[in-house]
């Protein structure tokens, strides 16, 4: 036996990109930790990483290149070359572009995020306008909220300065266990840490201030706050007559929102609202820790996000020490992320339903409606899909969507995994994971990795973008940036940094980049904002743009979802709050590791022990969960740190994806977001046979 | 590099349930191919009604001992180098005597009904290594108690 290696790798699990030591003997992991490159990172592990090698080894790779020869969905494949793949999809994507157009195409990325620009860059060249990801249903919504305000992209607290943080929803224990350690010591250093979350997660409970609030009620919460600081005149007068737009309307707007109201609507007791607007705006300078989609996965959830940012504009704790920043640290220049402009000389999917999407551009199509677009409900007809990672667990009505993938004329998807979205494609590709690759990782602090390939790609499986590259080559498509290899691809993203692979690969663990670009603050004083006010807007002028066509407001209002028909008819009494991190699945793909299936029952339906009394259902009993638009069968947990009158279900299960309780017209009308976290339902004793019907029996 | 061996030692109220050093103990102990992928961990729900809080948290072996004195078998005993309790898993009769008495409940029986215990990755630990539950741990709540 040859002895023991490690490798430097980065886990590709989720976005994170944890570095990991990679224990290598054979050719194959013997064991997988956390690594520690530099000062800044935790050294620990989260469940799902630890979890590598059933990730790596799962029996549901996906080996070789393989074409379908059943029937679609039917999941039956035939093992091809490369080169017959490569052949097939140049064929049928090019009779498509004839046929329908290049807009006809969809390149859609799902998860891992790292090949993005390079799919980007293959759409475009193709001339396809319809390059779209995932984020169109987790990062973007909370992006654009920010931008509509700012100006730029969304800004992070200034963790080593502030005083105050207040965190909205981010259960990062859980979620982002990078970030545990840097979290625990804000309190040693005396920072006053006020929480916001429907339940008093492991996160909230080690808060200064916790603020339970219903489900989809940030935004009058919010407000509520605004209102306090704007009465009690705590807001930064100088800064606000200086750099904000709209203030006047705004502050008009949030005299609606007395603490006592939005104790109403909210739950949150008044004193502790008028509490935290005092902390928050008093205890400066302040910052607000976000989390990707918690606030926007409901159908006022730009607006509700966008109430919870302006926070940091009335109180000036924007882009100053302490406050949200533009740039935390130092940081390394790069070429390529954020940096490639998608094509649009053809109108993209999604700009006539969502405008304001591609008026503060993000440089992505908007596919939130994709299985209606499929259907022949969009612009014009969608016939293809070149899919990286496609995971139609991801949206609402999974199991439509995937029947709608099915009627494409042509669809591939690369994977790890032949998950269900791959069956239903008519070409399967390999892809390996970030242990089987050389991948570029940029960090805080200007850190710098170029990651080790731990072990050889698993059976014919090939690095995401290495393939792009050869396949755009194949199709005789240019462009000046990926026409080379794969290595001179990542010395172009590093040439700002004055790094190269060579002088990464001496580095295993990576090193600072000789080029640094240092932290500025105060950004608003040097150069306008980048709003159409030229100030930062309190009131959007770019949505108060689509007031008439769209019935979108410029101002961040708050909607209430409650009144929908099925909560006030009393049918289905119950919110519905789908997808709040548990620490061991990410999305759908982690259920296929058995040492992590072990560890609970899925799904977990998580109700108030009241609940459960009232709905006769106890403990770890099957309980069916039915909304207007479908049921599944869970198990019930009692948890008695969430509210009552809501309940708690992780999505993604095959079988029982609480996703599928989500109707598709449950949306954001801004962003097309889904509604997950505030929705309907009832629940009811599971009785074992309907619960075998709608649940098991689909394993 | 310096020899770190000792006992681990758990803080409850530091720790977050995220699971990692229950899955950690799998991958430092079985191999791909184990589909069960048995820890020496489990999962305990913790609840404060006053304060309306739950949380998971996972507990294992402490090493305190105390199942030494419960095995007549001798199977059970305390490593001098370490002062980790280890298994001699030949003399276990798997009568269980040592699993009723532990106070984290950290003892296993395999399929053979024999005990399995945590042995503090002794190996690893050996190796300068910290074990795998503790080098997981992202909030420091597992640490490893010096001799």
């Amino acid at each position: 036996m040859a002895s023991v290696k490690i490798r430097k790798s980065s886990c590709g699990i989720c976005s994170s990109q944890c570095p990991l030591d990679i224990r290598v003997q054979d050719g194959k992991i013997r064991s997988v930790e956390g690594g520690k490159n530099n000062p800044f990172q935790y050294g620990g592990i989260c469940s799902k990483g630890a979890a590598s090698r059933q990730y790596v080894y799962n029996k549901e790779r996906i080996l070789y290149p393989m074409k379908r020869v059943g029937k679609k969905g039917e999941g039956k494949f035939e093992r091809i070359s490369w080169e017959e793949a490569f052949h097939i999809i140049k064929d049928r994507l090019n009779e498509l572009r004839e046929k329908y157009g290049p807009e006809s195409v969809v390149f859609y990325a799902g998860y891992p995020k790292w090949f993005r620009p390079a799919l980007l860059r293959f759409a475009n060249a193709f001339g396809s306008p319809n390059y779209c990801t995932e984020s169109s249903t987790c990062f973007q919504a909370a992006n654009l909220a920010w931008r509509s305000i700012y100006g730029n992209n969304i800004c992070p607290p200034d963790l080593r300065h502030t005083k105050t943080l207040l965190n909205w929803s981010k259960n990062l224990y859980h979620s982002a266990v990078d970030m545990a350690e840097t979290y625990r010591e804000l309190k040693d250093k005396g920072v006053t840490v006020i929480a916001v979350d429907t339940r008093n997660s492991v996160t909230a409970h080690d808060a200064s201030l916790r603020l339970q609030p219903y489900p989809g009620t940030d935004g009058a919460l919010a407000l509520a706050m605004a209102n306090v600081i704007i009465s009690e005149k705590l807001y930064d007068r100088e800064f606000v007559q200086k750099y904000v737009y709209g203030f006047e309307e705004y502050a008009e707007y949030v005299k609606k929102f007395s603490p006592k109201e939005a104790e109403q609507i909210t739950g949150v007791p008044a004193e502790q609202i008028v509490q935290a607007a005092r902390i928050f705006a008093c205890n400066k300078p302040s910052s607000i820790l976000f989390s990707a989609s918690s606030i926007v996965h409901h159908i006022n959830g730009v607006q509700n996000q966008r109430a919870v940012f302006s926070l940091l504009a009335i109180t000036g704790n924007y882009d100053v020490d302490g406050g949200n920043v533009c740039m935390p640290g130092e940081t390394a220049p790069r070429n390529e992320y954020g940096k490639v402009t998608r094509f649009h000389e053809i109108p993209a999917i999604g700009e006539k339903d969502y405008p304001v999407w591609f008026d503060l551009p993000c440089e992505e199509a908007n596919c939130a409606r994709l299985s209606e677009y499929i259907a022949g409900d969009g612009p014009y007809p969608i016939k293809g899909i070149f899919a990286l990672g496609l995971n139609h667990r991801m949206w609402p009505q999974p199991e439509k969507l995937n029947k709608e993938l099915e009627t494409l004329d042509f669809y591939v998807n690369s994977d790890l995994f032949l998950s269900d979205s791959s069956k239903a494609a008519d070409l399967v590709l390999p892809a390996c994971s970030s242990l089987e690759r050389e991948e570029l990782v940029f960090r805080g602090g200007a850190w710098v990795e170029l990651t080790q390939k731990a072990i050889e790609p698993l059976g014919e499986s090939r690095n995401d973008i290495e393939m792009i590259i050869d396949l755009m080559k194949y199709m005789g498509l240019k462009d000046q940036v990926l026409s080379g290899t794969y290595e001179e691809y990542l010395d172009y993203i590093l040439k700002p940094s004055g790094l190269t692979v060579k002088e990464l690969r001496k580095h295993p663990g990576g090193m600072k980049a000789v080029n640094v670009i240092l932290p500025e603050r105060r950004s608003w004083e040097r150069e306008p904002v980048h709003t159409p006010s030229g100030k930062i807007e309190l009131k959007s002028l770019v949505m108060e743009k689509y007031r008439e066509s769209h019935g979108i407001r410029g101002l961040p209002v708050y909607c209430e979802y409650r009144d929908a028909q099925p909560y006030r008819s009393g049918e289905y009494p119950l919110i519905l709050n789908t997808g709040s991190r548990r620490p061991q699945w990410f999305h759908a793909r982690m259920y296929r590791l058995p040492w992590l299936a072990q560890l609970e029952k899925a799904p977990l339906v998580q109700i108030h022990p009241s609940d459960g009394a009232g709905y006769g259902i106890r403990e770890g009993q099957r309980v069916r969960v039915v909304s207007p638009a479908g049921s599944i069968t869970g198990y019930a947990e009692y948890n008695i740190a969430q509210k009552q009158g809501v309940v708690h279900i992780y999505h993604g299960l095959k079988g029982a994806d609480a996703n599928e309780l989500i109707p598709e017209a449950w949306k954001d009308p801004v962003s097309g977001f889904p509604g997950y976290k505030s929705y309907f339902c009832r629940i009811e004793p599971g009785d074992l046979e309907s619960g075998m019907n709608t649940s098991e029996r689909e394993q | 590099m310096v020899e770190i061996k000792g006992k681990v030692i758990f803080d409850k109220e530091l720790c977050t349930g995220c699971l990692a050093c229950m899955t950690a103990c799998i991958d430092a102990r079985c191999p791909t191919e184990n589909a069960e992928g048995v820890s020496m961990r489990r999962i305990r729900k913790v609840t404060d009604e006053k304060a309306r809080f739950q949380k998971n948290i996972c507990t294992g072996c402490l090493h305190c001992g105390l199942c030494i004195s419960k095995c007549g078998q001798g199977a059970l005993y305390r490593d001098e180098e370490t002062g980790l309790v280890l298994l001699r898993r030949e003399r276990c009769v798997g009568c269980g005597m040592c699993a009723q008495f532990c106070p984290e409940q950290a003892i296993f029986f395999d399929k053979d009904k024999k005990a399995e215990k945590c042995d503090g990755c002794i190996e690893y630990q050996r190796e300068g290594r910290l074990p795998a539950c503790v080098k997981a741990c992202p909030v420091h709540a597992l640490k490893i108690e010096k001799q």
